[in-house]
């Protein structure tokens, strides 16, 4: 069982958005194209860091990132220039998921 | 390493000897010295702390080193990953258009904001040190942004639906070019009334460079930011409004435009970094008030506005804007650079918006 919860917002046209989803409860393809980009994020290897920055630019996004794996919990919270790059395709794919939830809900 | 002297450096710093708090108060009263002080040391900090993330690529910082000091522009094309500066410039200063618009579009709205800011304000670059022009192009997938990271400048192609290329807009280019003159000159805090200011004065320049370009007047533009990039599914929408702040958007995808334009309306949640985007239409509808409805001109209403950005510290809020803008107003009038009544024009529309508080 792997549970995501991710929001963000901010950027230069002040968005916002949440993807809260099990990933079983998810479409197939969907389900298996986010478990291998966790999966290529390393974001539970030992290793994993953000990069460091005490700096806040103009209009970047803000995240807040909780993934519940099999017993294991990470909690992040980072912007735009903290990302490392493995971790990337994954948080454009949920903020890509989390706009289109806002867009179908309010459909 | 990029010089991160500013050209006031070698004046004179009462820095280490006086309080903060003593400094701030300095500058409400007028010391240019103070607000000096104040600015110097605080982008110090952030620049080292800034740094702390490239140290991983010493190649990018070295790039960095062989590009200071001509002004030049140079776009790199980030071919969708996550890198900045990837391989070698795809365009550099004086070189020819090449196949990507993309590419092209942002070497020219880039050229049209240095030669705003040199021919308007004297201005030699963002830094007034011709500090050269880094611009990524294409940066991730479908990313739906454009910002400027202390260093340089980064636009995402966006998703094509709800925000296409970033940078296609002059508005944009304008902007986020501008937080970098706001980071050598007041350097305001990103948060609550002085991010709302750093907003504003972005919002301000990427208004008026965008009038400059198109030689459009205060009259007939459409003081609206953002409206460029919207995509198919907010197609008529903008961002932010100047003329009537709250009425940009009202969609479902974005839900209504919070701006307010009065301070009884002011924002105080923690959202948005206590409100950056929302709170600047306050001081945004003084300047399209100062502009348009009181007939100072966008020209000469920029002029006040540029000489009290270098009159403003990390920390100052919408009060100390008032009294920072009027006095701007005051001597750009004895010098004869705006027209006589300026003064109390600019004290009228900020007491349009509620402005001062008491």
């Amino acid at each position: 069982m792997t549970k995501i919860d991710f929001s963000f917002s901010g950027g230069y046209a002040n968005i916002k958005g949440s993807f809260k989803e099990d990933l079983k409860k998810l479409p197939n393809n969907i389900s298996k194209e986010i478990s291998e980009l966790l999966e290529s994020s390393k974001i539970f290897d030992p290793d994993f860091k953000l990069k460091k920055t005490s700096f806040f630019p103009p209009d970047i996004f803000s995240y807040t990132l909780i993934i519940s794996k099999e017993g294991e919990k990470k909690e992040l919270s980072f912007n735009d220039v903290m990302i490392p790059e493995t971790l990337q395709p994954l948080i454009a794919r949920l903020r890509e998921l989390a706009l289109d939830e806002k867009y179908r809900r309010k459909k | 390493m990029r010089s991160l002297q500013r050209k006031h450096d070698h004046n004179f710093c009462f820095c280490s000897y006086v309080p903060p708090q003593v400094l701030e108060n300095l500058a409400r009263a007028g010391i240019k010295e103070a607000v000096l002080s104040i600015n110097q040391s605080k982008i110090s900090r952030e620049k080292r702390d800034l740094k702390d993330i490239k140290t991983d690529n010493f190649m990018m910082e070295f790039t960095s080193l062989e590009s200071v000091g001509k002004a030049s522009r140079y776009v790199y094309d980030s071919k969708n990953s996550w890198m900045q500066r990837v391989d070698k410039p795809v365009r550099k200063e004086g070189g020819k258009a090449i196949s990507d618009k993309t590419v092209n579009l942002v070497y020219d709205f880039v050229g049209d904001v240095r030669e705003y800011f040199k021919k308007i304000h004297g201005r030699k670059s963002i830094d007034d040190a011709n500090m050269d022009l880094i611009l990524n192009v294409h940066y991730g997938e479908k990313y739906q942004n454009a910002f400027w990271d202390g260093d340089e400048m980064t636009f995402g192609d966006g998703d094509g639906e709800i925000f296409v290329d970033f940078a296609k807009s002059l508005d944009v280019i304008a902007h986020e070019l501008t937080h970098g003159v706001v980071q050598w000159e007041a350097n305001l805090e990103y948060k609550g009334q002085p991010g709302a200011l750093n907003e504003h004065f972005a919002d301000v320049f990427g208004t008026v460079i965008t009038q400059w370009v198109e030689k459009q007047t205060a009259k007939n533009a459409d003081w609206l930011i953002g409206d460029e990039i919207m995509g198919p599914k907010l197609s008529g929408e903008a961002l932010r409004s100047m003329i009537e702040p709250g009425t940009a958007y009202d969609n479902d995808l974005m839900g209504k435009d919070p701006q307010p334009s009065h301070m009884k309306d002011y924002y105080s949640g923690p959202d948005d970094n206590y409100g950056v985007h929302i709170n600047s239409g306050i001081p945004n509808k003084v300047f399209y008030l100062v502009a348009n409805e009181m007939e100072i001109g966008t020209k000469d209403a920029s002029m006040i506005w540029y000489d009290a950005l270098k009159n403003l510290w990390p920390t100052a809020n919408f009060n100390d804007a008032v009294k920072v803008i009027v006095r701007s107003a005051q001597t750009l009038t004895e010098k004869k650079i705006v027209p006589k009544g300026s003064t109390q024009k600019v004290r009228a529309a900020f007491k349009e918006v509620g402005l001062p508080t008491t």
